[in-house]
């Protein structure tokens, strides 16, 4: 069966993957005005397609652990501190810490506003950040 | 990290000079000092053993799907004794310095990794062996710790 697992679909942000992720999703929506009239059938409502947006959100664990192909905790707060448009893709990979790109698979990439980190610091537990990522501009298909 | 948790509750226990003192062997029984099975009838009371009991991994990251970035160890402390009052003690003892000895470890210190971020400890019933004669009973704690 084809169904690819989650650690195996990633997502990085100015070419770097955000490090300990524990999930991840990409949220594409296309955007419809309402576009019934007197002629719409039965009052059936009738949509135009007025463009595409999309969004994309990691999980991780918070950690102050740095390396060359990684994104932490920290570096993740200081993108939304400063504002960052970055590139963001999402990927398919494998590989040593599931960081190499499977060659030949399809990914999509596009510029996006690291514009929400929410940090959870639970007594006794892991603490844990999600960041969100808006897109700007065209999330487009490479390969 | 997780395999050496049993060596941080030694080094807590040992670090209670006054508990020593009340131990024939004037140390705890552990993997480093272990006692023979078929010694144990004949160990001089009161004793302490710890126990690593085992472990489970959990939080799976992507980076690291397979092992996971912080354990689940079990780590148990048999306490026997002459009386029922003297193990009663010996139990306290042993709570209270594994508890204080935690809290206030120095986040400095090299080894502070070894300190469980939480546990859940639970005991078993005071049980008594005729032959020796001697109380025994047995705290189970359940630790988390970073991988």
């Amino acid at each position: 069966m084809g169904v690819i697992k989650g650690q195996n679909l990633r997502i990085t942000v100015g070419g770097k993957f955000v490090a300990f992720a524990t999930s991840c999703t990409v949220h594409v929506s296309q955007n419809l005005e309402e576009s019934s009239t007197k002629d719409s059938t039965n009052a059936a409502a009738e949509q135009t397609p007025t463009g595409i947006s999309w969004d994309m959100s990691c999980d991780a664990l918070y950690s102050v652990d740095t390396d060359a192909t990684g994104v932490n905790g920290f570096q993740a707060l200081d993108l939304v501190l400063g504002m960052s448009r970055v590139q963001v893709e999402f990927e398919q990979t494998a590989g040593a810490k599931n960081r190499v790109p499977v060659t030949g698979a399809v990914k999509y990439s596009g510029y996006a506003y690291v514009n929400d980190i929410s940090v959870t610091a639970g007594n006794r537990a892991n603490t844990t950040y999600t960041i969100q990522l808006t897109g700007d501009g065209e999330l487009s298909k490479n390969s | 990290m997780s395999l050496q948790t049993d060596i941080i509750f030694v080094k807590a226990l040992r670090a209670n000079a006054d508990l020593m003192k009340q131990l024939p062997a004037g140390d705890v029984y552990n993997t480093s000092i272990p006692l023979p099975d078929e010694e144990l009838d004949n160990a001089p009371l009161p004793y302490v053993i710890v126990s690593f009991d085992g472990m489970q991994n959990d939080v799976e990251t992507k980076d690291d799907p397979f092992e996971g970035e912080s354990d689940t160890v079990t780590i148990s402390i048999e306490v026997a004794a002459r009386t029922r009052q003297e193990l009663g003690e010996l139990i306290e003892a042993v709570r209270k310095q594994i508890h204080e000895f935690f809290a206030d470890y120095d986040i400095e210190a090299e080894d502070y990794e070894l300190i469980p971020f939480d546990y859940q400890l639970s005991a078993g019933p005071v049980n008594y062996e005729s032959l020796i004669p001697g109380y025994w009973q047995v705290l189970t704690y359940q630790c988390d710790t970073n991988a």
